[in-house]
């Protein structure tokens, strides 16, 4: 496929830009190293194959977030199918995959397509407090066991503990318009 | 269980926990609910940015561009990717309607399909056959088959669901044996460090003999078994008929002792499996893997029936069991 240099920058800026969170994202539902790599690569090899990178910026990260949410949902769906014939194995990997899968398809996609998905994420996790969006992020984008972060920040097991709990409480509430569930708890 | 969802969330959740807690979230709505909230808020926060990114994003980049470059190198259209591992290959041959090239004995072209290991192929021939090829395994077939019968050449093991014909012998021939059928389901294993080449038949009827001694020929009805060793043939019956499911990514094992098992993993995956006590090897064990599943998770799974440590390493790519 022949390609002028500016399609190859602008895709290779935009791949730049996302590619580690994607594979983040879609860890968390795949649960596999190499299922997520192969996910991940697909949609960019998609991006690149339809020219998608030529869609204006502000549409593309919750584009191809939407294309990589369905990438998820098809590849459990397709190894729940397999997996049928396979009963005497135990499956705490597939009944995983599988309330996961539920999660997946929680997620708000009228919102999601509408709205800045990038941009409500960060600016939810600036109005953490400071110290709460450090561990946070340590724990979860660095993924730091709670152990590391105590001893790296000087601090107990315990207030590591609490303050995932205060983000957590604090995300589910600024994050509510991206999923479909009630805040009950 | 509250705590122990946290936890788990944490990635602090032990196997047999978790075990637990998947149970609890199966029976109880509420706690169900709680987890996918859980996991979509924690998901959604990952796609922060962060100072890994740019970093990860141009490892990333280069992966992807060997990928590509993997998918033009082709001289056939593939689409080869390790989450979707059946290669579907549709052969157009462009007929000759000339009798002068339709006499070939060996047909102009020859083509090879390697299959390595960890993957599976299935290709349709010319005449609509098709053909199911397991890891680390050759396909030597025509883009035409010539005028008198349809010749395939085949190292490791392939299922074949023939054609009819019944004009047109289709023969297969692999190492010191040739196999001869009209229209026929059959299995062939003939990896060469096996040291044997297995024949099972599964539908229709089937002719097997060594090269060498053609007039030699045993013939099979469905399901009894081929098997050639030192060169000799021996006729018996298939064993179990799931094993045939390797075709579509299953690998089952009925009965089989660990050490057999591990022959048949280390051939799959091309990876070198040691174990280091010997009462391990007679443990037998029944039970279906996907091959998608991978080296790693099998191991594990087969660990949970009678436990023993496992050894990775890497860079030598060498597993190593040892009793626990």
């Amino acid at each position: 496929m022949n390609r002028d240099n500016n399609d190859i920058v602008k895709f290779e800026k935009i791949y730049i830009a996302y590619y580690s969170k994607f594979k983040r994202f879609a860890k968390e539902y795949v649960i596999r190293e190499e299922d997520t790599e192969n996910i991940v690569q697909d949609l960019f090899l998609e991006l690149w194959e339809n020219k998608y990178f030529l869609i204006p910026q502000q549409n593309l990260f919750s584009f191809l977030f939407t294309s990589l949410k369905n990438k998820c949902i098809d590849y459990i769906r397709h190894i729940n199918t397999a997996n049928k014939v396979t009963e005497q194995i135990q499956a705490d990997y597939v009944r995983l995959l599988k309330i996961k899968f539920d999660a997946l398809e929680i997620l708000n996609e009228e919102n999601i397509s509408q709205l800045d998905v990038e941009k409500v994420i960060q600016d939810a996790l600036n109005q953490l407090p400071d110290r709460c969006r450090q561990i946070f992020i340590l724990n979860k984008i660095e993924k730091k066991k709670q152990s590391e972060i105590a001893k790296e920040l000087n601090i107990s097991i315990n207030t590591v503990e609490s303050q995932m709990a205060v983000a957590y409480k604090k995300l589910r509430v600024l994050l509510k318009d991206l999923t479909l569930l009630s805040l009950f708890f | 269980m509250n705590k122990n969802l946290i936890k788990f969330f944490q990635g602090e959740l032990s196997a047999a926990d978790t075990d637990k807690l998947l149970d609890a979230i199966e029976k109880d709505k509420t706690l169900k609910e709680e987890f996918i909230n859980m996991q979509n808020i924690y998901a959604l926060s990952k796609l922060a940015s962060s100072s890994v990114d740019n970093e990860e994003g141009k490892k990333g980049l280069k992966l992807f561009y060997t990928k590509a470059n993997k998918i033009k190198n082709r001289n056939i259209v593939i689409r080869m990717f390790q989450y979707a591992a059946i290669i579907t290959i549709l052969i157009t041959s462009t007929f000759f309607f000339t009798k002068f090239y339709y006499d070939l004995k060996e047909s102009s072209e020859n083509n090879i399909l390697y299959v390595p290991a960890g993957q599976r192929a299935k290709i349709s021939l010319q005449d609509g056959t098709t053909v199911w090829l397991n890891a680390k395994s050759t396909l030597k077939y025509p883009a035409k088959f010539s005028r008198h019968n349809r010749k395939v050449e085949v190292i490791g093991e392939a299922y074949f669901d023939v054609a009819k014909d019944k004009k047109k012998p289709f023969i297969v021939s692999s190492q010191a044996i040739e196999i001869k059928v009209l229209g026929t389901q059959f299995n062939i294993n003939s990896y060469p460090e096996s040291g044997f080449i297995a024949t099972d038949l599964i539908e229709g009827s089937l002719m097997v003999y060594d090269k060498n001694f053609k007039h030699e020929f045993i013939t099979l009805k469905p399901n009894q078994q081929a098997t050639y060793k030192s060169g000799k043939m021996y006729l018996s019956s298939t064993k179990h008929k799931d094993y045939f499911l390797w075709r579509d990514g299953i690998y089952a094992f009925e009965n089989e002792r660990l050490n057999d098992i591990l022959e048949k993993l280390q051939l799959y995956y091309d990876i070198k499996i040691n174990i280091v006590d010997a009462k391990l090897v007679d443990t037998r064990y029944t039970g279906k893997f996907r091959q998608r599943d991978g080296i790693d998770e099998i191991l594990r799974i087969i660990q949970k029936i009678q436990p023993f440590n496992i050894k990775k390493d890497m860079e030598n790519n060498i597993i190593t069991l040892s009793k626990q």
